[in-house]
């Protein structure tokens, strides 16, 4: 139990390691697709506004420390919506000892 | 690779929602009875992990960049069921939160990223072991299924752009222009998914979901 906890706790110091470098050196975003489309003028149009389009507060872009801030929560988010989806998914009574 | 609301025809997006939906049973009605709570929280970190690592856009070619899409890395270590679920989680809260991907078009991301990126690497990993029967073959599948697993996530993604009326494309030019890039993509997700592979399977091979046949190979030879 103790070693998975330590597991959990490097790939979260990980998962913060990769945010760190998205914002901070490799957050320029230019895929493939976006790069053709803009070429022949053909654009997204969005049925929804999400609230922080291209990763990056609307007032604070360019602002590292938010963009950093706003990757580790959603890392955090992402995390805990897993977690319990797969607890809700597992069989009730199953343990370790069934594998 | 994200496919945005408004690239794709409405019938294009049913046809992918019916694929993806498809797989979202099989996957929640698989994964109930395999996973354990120890591999929930691994599953629950690599989801965290690959989320963050999607935010890293290194450069390839033609000033366009990439990043991994981890798919194939938690369909072998947990399974492609579980693998597919994790992924659309990521996309997801990516569309919803982010604009990157859209709504109408979550089925064909699903499809492309969570169900081709996931099993056709997992697949041809098992393929390669059982045809050739070493430790060295898993980590040569693991290689070759998620190199397989991008560029025909890419193809399917051409596809569904290049049929659908509003991007104005034929489809062989649009599966092209996608598959040329995500080749390199490719490569780069399949030595960090044979590496990846490798430190689980030396530090906790307990947590991993392996064929039988994996796991005896693993006991034979050691990793």
């Amino acid at each position: 139990m103790r070693k998975d906890k330590s597991l959990i706790l490097i790939g979260i110091i990980i998962s913060v390691f990769f945010v760190i470098v998205g914002a901070v050196w490799l957050s320029q975003s230019a895929e493939t697709l976006d790069e053709v489309a803009e070429h022949f003028g053909v654009g997204a149009t969005s049925i929804w506004n999400p609230p922080i389009p291209d990763y990056e507060i609307s007032g604070y872009e360019g602002n590292i420390p938010m963009n950093i801030t706003v990757g580790i929560v959603f890392t955090l988010l992402v995390f805990g919506v897993t977690l319990v989806v797969g607890k809700g998914l597992r069989a009730p009574m199953r343990t370790e000892n069934e594998v | 690779m994200h496919i945005p609301d408004g690239f794709l025809d409405y019938s294009m997006c049913a046809i992918t929602y019916a694929g993806a939906l498809l797989f979202w049973v099989l996957a929640f009605r698989k994964a109930k009875t395999s996973l354990t709570d120890r591999q929930i929280s691994l599953m629950a970190t690599l989801t965290a992990m690959f989320f963050a690592v999607q935010m890293m856009n290194y450069p390839i070619i033609g000033g366009t960049t990439a990043h991994l899409l981890g798919g194939p890395i938690i369909a072998l270590t947990l399974g492609p069921y579980a693998g597919t679920i994790s992924m659309t989680i990521i996309l997801l809260i990516q569309a919803l939160f982010f604009g990157d991907g859209g709504i109408t078009t979550l089925g064909a991301n699903v499809w492309n990223m969570g169900v081709i990126g996931v099993f056709i690497p997992y697949a041809v990993c098992i393929a390669f072991v059982k045809v050739w029967k070493s430790s060295k073959a898993l980590f040569a599948g693991a290689f070759v299924g998620a190199f397989l697993g991008d560029v025909l996530a890419a193809i399917f993604a051409g596809l569904e752009l290049g049929f659908s009326t509003v991007f104005p494309y034929a489809a062989p030019i649009a599966v092209a222009a996608m598959t040329i890039h995500h080749s390199l993509i490719g490569i780069g997700e399949g030595i960090v998914t044979a590496g990846v592979l490798r430190i689980l399977l030396q530090s906790r091979p307990d947590l991993l979901q392996l064929s039988k046949l994996t796991q005896n190979l693993i006991q034979k030879e050691g990793v």
